[in-house]
């Protein structure tokens, strides 16, 4: 079953002088296995849409339903916050305990698990996250190195074996490397777990590659979601809003001002590559 | 939750009131504190009533304020007034009954002493309404700098002082941002008895300590870097003067502390 955002609206401090809308009317579904791509520009509502997906912020207006169970729902919220994990931006400033297995079973733990599956899990993540636990799992994450710190808060939500993942920014601040290793593990887990994911990004060419669809917010309010062909289509709206376009997109465009007639569009690089070198072998 | 707190109570503005240069304000809120204090008959509180109205009507600082800045007193207020009207001896009787028994005296004096404290608090939030904290620590690093002659670390304090107010709303917002971190992680600081709660907290702090003692390294670093060496031959950005308004306040208020002082000792 899906998560299905319905009608969905959200005010900040509603009734107030304060009073600041800062979504509205957001319909939209997120498919079992599906990579959803959300970009926006700062302050078009990301984050907060992201922390309707778990219950952390409540509709104003509309409903959000996580396999059917409803987010306003005070006792599923456990549930729904075991179902849909959540990596915040810069999520190693949450490691908290004296060490990384600690840290990681904290998830678990709170999910009332016994001894023996929660010391299971909190291995298994931190294999998957590239930290083998015989090095790790003893020794204190105020210790890591910042990509390390980085893994070890991922494996964290991990632990928690969420069937949806939903990331924010999760590449924020890493160097290239960093960024790759991220990107695969986000992966992998979609191919190889099934697992769901949402993953807000200011990386056009990130989305491109990875993505299924892309929903674009702009001021609040929800002005595409598709696939990454048809939303990169749409590319005077995405510069107007203050985004920016694929690689591969932009240096289409750049070689049709040069005049050099390219038959379709492309967003991604590899693709656009092999059309190049067609073309340039015929 | 914790979005968008204003700090303190300052009320943006541009009044003749919140000119005046803040060394004036903070002296004169002294000024004025003795002046509710030396009143001693409760007719002769007409005057500094009438001051504050002024104080008010020239802050343009509308009257809502007056009962807002009374409210965390409300409770103190009231046990004062209560406690003075039946713990006062009197002679004349004006209500009786049971053991309740409430007396003329009594009654002036819950009134007088209620008076003196809301006037008091009322006044004094004249000034935190008109300043803001930055000024207001200004105010009071060259007020106490005479001090550093006897090695009071005048300008020290007020740099921490600054600093601990401009990073209260960034460190309001790490403590809902990791709040909401460790809530996705399943953490739960509603149930549970006092220390179940307690403990509860530990995911937030520890991170939030972490965080504070990063930010402050940071600045130390950045501070440093721009040769940064105490208040030592400092000059500022906003240079505090006096204007020919601090004067004319000045005026006003010891003219209402001597205008006190001749109508206590007028025989009525």
């Amino acid at each position: 079953m899906p998560i299905s955002i319905e009608k969905l609206s959200h005010t900040y401090m509603p009734g107030s002088a304060l009073a600041y809308p800062a979504l509205s009317d957001i319909d939209m579904t997120i498919g079992d296995g599906e990579f959803l791509g959300v970009i926006g520009h700062t302050g078009s509502g990301k984050s907060t849409m992201i922390q309707h997906l778990n219950g952390l912020l409540q509709p104003t207006e509309g409903r959000v339903l996580v396999d059917g169970l409803d987010t306003r729902d005070k006792k599923l919220r456990k549930k729904i916050r075991s179902l849909v994990g959540m990596v915040f931006q810069y999520p190693e400033y949450q490691l908290f305990e004296e060490t990384v297995e600690k840290d990681v079973s904290f998830g678990p733990k709170n999910m009332g698990l016994d001894d023996d599956d929660i010391h299971e899990r909190a291995f298994e993540a931190l294999t998957l996250v590239g930290l083998p636990p015989e090095r790790f799992a003893a020794q204190s994450p105020f210790e890591l190195s910042g990509g390390e710190k980085r893994r070890a808060a991922l494996a964290g939500i991990l632990a928690m074996r969420p069937k949806y993942l939903v990331l924010d920014e999760p590449m924020a601040g890493l160097d290239p490397r960093g960024r790759a290793e991220i990107l695969s593990l986000v992966e992998s887990l979609r191919s190889e777990n099934g697992t769901g994911i949402v993953m807000v990004s200011h990386s056009m060419d990130d989305v491109a590659m990875y993505a299924d669809r892309i929903a674009v917010l702009d001021q609040g309010a929800l002005f595409l979601v598709d696939t990454p062909e048809n939303v990169f289509a749409h590319g005077e709206e995405l510069l107007k809003m203050g985004l920016d376009l694929p690689q591969a997109t932009r240096l289409v465009r750049a070689l049709r001002l040069r005049g050099m007639t390219i038959g379709r569009d492309y967003y991604r690089m590899d693709e656009l590559q092999d059309a190049l070198i067609r073309r340039w072998n015929a | 939750m914790t979005a968008n707190i204003t700090l303190g109570q300052f009320l943006p503005g541009d009044s003749c009131v919140h000119r005046l240069d803040p060394r004036t304000k903070i002296l004169l809120m002294v000024v004025y504190i003795v002046i509710v204090f030396v009143v001693k008959t409760l007719w002769v509180f007409a005057l500094p009533s009438l001051l504050l109205v002024f104080m008010f009507a020239m802050a343009r600082v509308p009257g809502s304020y007056f009962f807002s800045s009374l409210k965390p007193m409300r409770w103190l207020l009231l046990f004062m007034f209560v406690i003075n009207l039946f713990a006062t001896s009197g002679e004349t009787v004006l209500l009786h009954w049971w053991i309740v028994r409430i007396t003329k005296e009594a009654l002036l004096q819950a009134v007088f002493f209620t008076l003196r404290l809301v006037l008091l608090v009322a006044g004094t939030s004249v000034l935190t309404l008109t300043t803001s904290p930055i000024m207001l620590t200004d105010g009071l690093e060259k007020l106490m700098s005479p001090l550093r002659k006897i090695h009071f670390p005048a300008h020290e304090l007020a740099m921490m002082m600054t600093i601990a107010l401009r990073f209260i709303p960034t460190l309001m917002e790490e403590t809902d941002r990791i709040q909401k971190a460790q809530m996705a992680r399943g953490a739960d600081f509603e149930s549970g008895n006092l220390v179940q709660r307690a403990k509860s907290m530990i995911p937030i702090l520890v991170p939030l300590f972490v965080s504070a003692f990063r930010r402050a390294d940071e600045l130390a670093m950045a501070m440093e870097s721009r040769c940064y060496h105490g208040g030592e031959g400092r000059t500022r950005m906003r240079e505090l003067h006096f204007h020919a308004g601090d004067l004319v306040a000045s005026v006003v208020l010891c003219a209402v502390l001597i205008g006190i002082e001749i109508l206590e000792r007028v025989p009525l």
